[in-house]
């Protein structure tokens, strides 16, 4: 948009080119228009009255006096035409008191170090963190200059509006489109504000409240939502592209997840998620991924169920803007219940948010086990999480008595409170085939399989001791190093590292003799519960919640874990005598099947986190 | 109703920075009076301290209105105000704020122009200048701008609470008690949210100011704001947000 200030200003700048013949009359013209903003030659600048202190117009007219002849430096007459000297004074503040200072000289000198911006509408900072090869005008000269002479008609964006291009899809705008609505806004704003009735009703409020004069300055900066700062703009568009990514539909059932979680298999997440399908349709649940992006493994959920890669819509947000969009984010879905199963950001959000959430969300935590740090202390979601939330949601979900029991004890948690703690025993899957035993060959060495993560909780070092001790067997071990690759290097010969897995059926289970698990604090592993399936004789520490799985009259429990001997000596008492092993892990299998049905399972899922589901009667719930 | 405007002026705990609060109330009514405006001043006291009800009770107030409540929340108050209101519309002021002169008279003629044009509105001044402890300067978006968008509500409020509203809409739409110890707030944020649900429009009155003093910031209160919300209403669901803002009232229709 052209003003007629502006006009007025670029005839007379063309008319500096042509002579003196026609100053005369551009005085006239400039004497006719006294009463808009508009640059002078040095010499014969008219003193512009504006809605500010005559002070400041004063402080103008001198800096204008001080602004170079044309004709002298094509770039610094380029410069001339856009050049706002009050805006630029108004930021400049320390100029004003430094006598006679060519203010865009000053500019142009400070060139892409510039921090005061030439003309409301275009930021040095913006534009060089948009294009930061322009830092260095072509021969020396300022960027903005460049900016005039070639970037502007380029379509280069150099707006002060902090995340423009993230923001546009949002309004439903292009970038160049949106540059145009914040520029033409900003100018008709400053035009108004300098010689029209708002800055009248600016410049008549400073008469009564001389304070508010002091806020011209921020003038040259007015804020224009929704392009507030770079966080608001992170969290508009992060909530947009997430609620985009759930096809903006609402959901019964929101899990908020840390990640996608290592390793195949359903894990807690998915059995609620298929266990709810019968009673919902799969799109009704929404899994949130807040603290590492990705999907999760193919079969882990019922198709339809959508995934939302929160993490990496609020990449480098602000921890606590990331927080309130997560808030945010979960409140806009309208569930029955919200679970969260081990997410940190929403944790840490609860801590701020917590009963703002809970006032309209059934919140649910879902809580596996703590760990054990490398000097031996413990930290972990249940020790620091449970009693800062406990009294906000409307339950705790453990997926062990175990840990059900530990909280109840740990908290000196009475009846009533106790009622909100829910054991979930995960449903086992009664279509997975007992594997038939490796064929009797005296000259056969016998196997033992392993697999996990290769981290500390999986006690590698315990698993490669039971190796080393037993080299008249074969070790066989899936997973990959997640936090300590140095045990690889220290497998003995009998161990061979076979690499990653997706799941447990996919290994060779019919050459296992024995099943070996090592994990040093535990709650109840999918792991065991796949395995247990097979038919496979497990020998196992029993840490937190394994025991719910292996008992002593079906498996071989090892109660002291740190002792490769007692491993030793279960796995001899399983080769020693296979047919009765394997008779003793099918008697596994069978109580698995009776203890940890789907049916039961889903009932006690649909009626703790669906609204309006009838409780199940006789459910194990903890308290 | 015989009265154009209310103004409500709310104090608690003010006294001395009020002065030039009530000088520009004082210029505003009167320039809305000039234009033909009939204006009702009221000066609303909230439990107010003795040093406030002693301010408020110089000779020099007499032509406002005074009323004591103890409500100890704004939103009530306002609510409580408004009950005992018989004007078209009202407009409210803090006891620190300043209006600009001509706010209360080119908010009327905005709303009045809107009703003629068959438009339940809501005026907010066009421009926010945040000064004293900080300063700012604030643009408020209209609704029919290309820059409004409602997914900005789920974090910032487009506008402040220092609207002018038809006696209707607050009748309709009463504040929503604060709950601070639940981390539940912004009264105002709230009413924005439900009146653009039933159909209001928000307007943005050209070449209007309001000053809104900023005292005592810290960074405690910057960090205590940043952990509220406004309460969960249903025009934020998922699946309703992006219409909220393009329901059209029909006149004369009831809310919802």
């Amino acid at each position: 948009m052209v003003t007629p200030n502006r006009s007025v200003r670029k005839l007379r700048d063309q008319a500096r080119r042509r002579g003196d013949d026609v100053k005369g009359r551009l005085r006239l013209l400039a004497m006719s228009v006294r009463a808009h903003g508009r640059h002078g030659t040095p010499g014969e600048v008219v003193e512009e009255a504006t809605n500010l202190d005559p002070i400041m117009d004063a402080a103008v007219a001198r800096a204008r006096r001080a602004m170079r002849p044309a004709g002298i430096d094509a770039d610094y007459d380029l410069a001339y035409e856009h050049f706002d000297v009050m805006h630029f004074l108004l930021q400049a503040r320390h100029l004003l008191s430094a006598g006679s200072v060519d203010p865009l000289q000053h500019f142009l000198d400070k060139g892409a170090t510039a921090k005061a911006s030439p003309e409301i509408n275009f930021s040095m900072r913006a534009y060089l963190s948009r294009y930061p090869g322009k830092a260095s005008g072509r021969g020396g000269s300022s960027p903005y200059v460049d900016w005039l002479k070639r970037g502007k008609d380029a379509g280069e964006i150099a707006d002060p509006a902090p995340g423009l291009e993230k923001m546009a899809p949002v309004l439903g705008m292009q970038p160049e489109e949106l540059v145009k609505a914040l520029a033409d806004t900003r100018s008709d704003l400053q035009e108004r504000l300098r010689t029209g009735t708002l800055g009248a009703m600016f410049a008549r409020a400073t008469q009564i409240e001389p304070l508010i004069g002091d806020v011209w300055t921020e003038t040259t900066r007015p804020i224009i939502p929704p392009l507030v700062s770079r966080n608001i703009v992170g969290q508009v568009v992060a909530m947009h592209a997430c609620q985009q990514a759930a096809a903006f539909a609402g959901a019964r059932l929101v899990l908020v997840a840390s990640d996608p979680r290592w390793g195949g298999g359903r894990r807690m997440e998915g059995h609620i998620a298929h266990a709810l399908t019968g009673r919902l349709e799969a799109h009704d649940i929404v899994v949130i991924y807040t603290d590492t992006g990705g999907t999760a493994p193919p079969g882990r959920f019922p198709a339809g169920v959508r995934e939302i890669n929160f993490a990496s819509e609020v990449t480098g947000a602000d921890r606590y803007a990331t927080h309130r969009t997560l808030v945010e984010l979960i409140r806009s879905f309208h569930a029955d219940a919200v679970v969260n199963i081990n997410s940190r950001v929403l944790y840490e959000a609860m801590t701020a948010y917590g009963p703002a959430l809970a006032a309209s969300e059934r919140l649910f935590l879902m809580l596996f086990c703590n760990e054990q740090l490398a000097v031996g202390s413990w930290v972990g979601v249940p020790l620091r999480f449970f009693y800062r939330c406990f009294d906000t949601v409307q339950g705790v979900i453990t997926d062990s008595a175990y840990l059900a029991n530990w909280l109840l004890e740990r908290h000196q948690l009475g009846p009533e409170q106790g009622s909100r703690i829910y054991v979930l025993h995960a449903p086992v899957d009664p279509h997975m085939p007992l594997v038939s035993p490796p064929t009797s060959d005296p000259s056969r060495r016998p196997q033992v399989f392993w697999a996990g993560r290769w981290d500390r909780q999986k006690r590698i070092d315990v698993a490669l001791e039971v190796a080393r001790r037993m080299p008249d067997l074969d070790f066989r071990m899936w997973g990959e190093s997640v936090l300590t690759p140095g045990h690889v290097d220290e497998s003995p010969d009998n161990v061979r590292l076979e690499g990653v897995y997706a799941h447990v059926s996919d290994l060779a289970l019919s050459e296992a003799d024995v099943w070996l698990y090592t994990s040093g604090w535990d709650g109840v592993p999918s792991q065991l519960l796949e395995v247990g399936m097979t038919g496979i004789p497990i020998v196992g520490s029993l840490v937190g919640g394994t025991g719910e799985v292996l008992g002593e009259d079906d498996s071989w429990p090892v109660a002291d874990l740190e002792d490769p001997e007692a491993y030793v000596r279960a796995i001899r008492d399983v080769i020693a005598d296979q047919t009765r092993a394997r008779r003793r892990a099918r008697a596994l299998r069978e109580r698995l099947l009776q203890e940890r049905t789907a049916a039961e399972f889903a009932d006690h899922v649909a009626g703790l986190l669906l609204r309006g589901a009838a409780r199940k009667q006789g459910e194990e719930d903890a308290g | 109703m015989t009265t154009d405007l209310t103004v409500i002026v709310t104090a608690h705990n003010e006294t001395a920075v009020c002065g030039p609060t009530m000088r520009a109330a004082d210029l505003a009514v009167g320039a809305a009076r000039a234009r033909g405006f009939t204006v009702q001043t009221v000066i609303g006291l909230d439990a107010p301290l003795p040093v406030t009800l002693v301010y408020f009770q110089q000779p020099h107030f007499d032509h406002w209105e005074r009323r004591v409540l103890d409500e100890r929340d704004l939103g009530m108050v306002r609510n409580a105000l408004v009950r005992g209101c018989d004007s078209r519309y009202v407009a409210f002021l803090d006891a620190d704020d300043l209006f600009s002169e001509n706010w209360l008279a080119e908010g009327v003629a905005a709303l009045d122009a809107a009703a003629a044009r068959g438009e339940h509105a809501i005026a907010h001044p066009e421009l926010n200048v945040i000064f004293d402890g900080e300063s700012a300067v604030l643009l408020n978006i209209d609704q029919g701008s290309p820059l409004f968008t409602p997914y900005y509500l789920y974090f910032r409020h487009y506008y402040d609470s220092l609207k002018m509203a038809p006696l209707e809409a607050h009748l309709e739409m009463p504040y929503v008690p604060r709950d601070v110890v639940n981390g539940l707030s912004y009264q105002d944020f709230h009413f924005t949210i439900e009146s653009l649900a039933s159909g209001w429009r928000h307007i943005a009155v050209k070449d209007t100011i309001i000053f809104k003093r900023r005292r005592d910031f810290s960074l405690v209160t910057e960090s205590n704001t940043r952990k509220s919300v406004v309460r969960a209403l249903p025009a934020m669901a998922i699946d309703r947000i992006r219409d909220l803002g393009s329901a059209r009232r029909d006149l004369g229709s009831a809310r919802r």
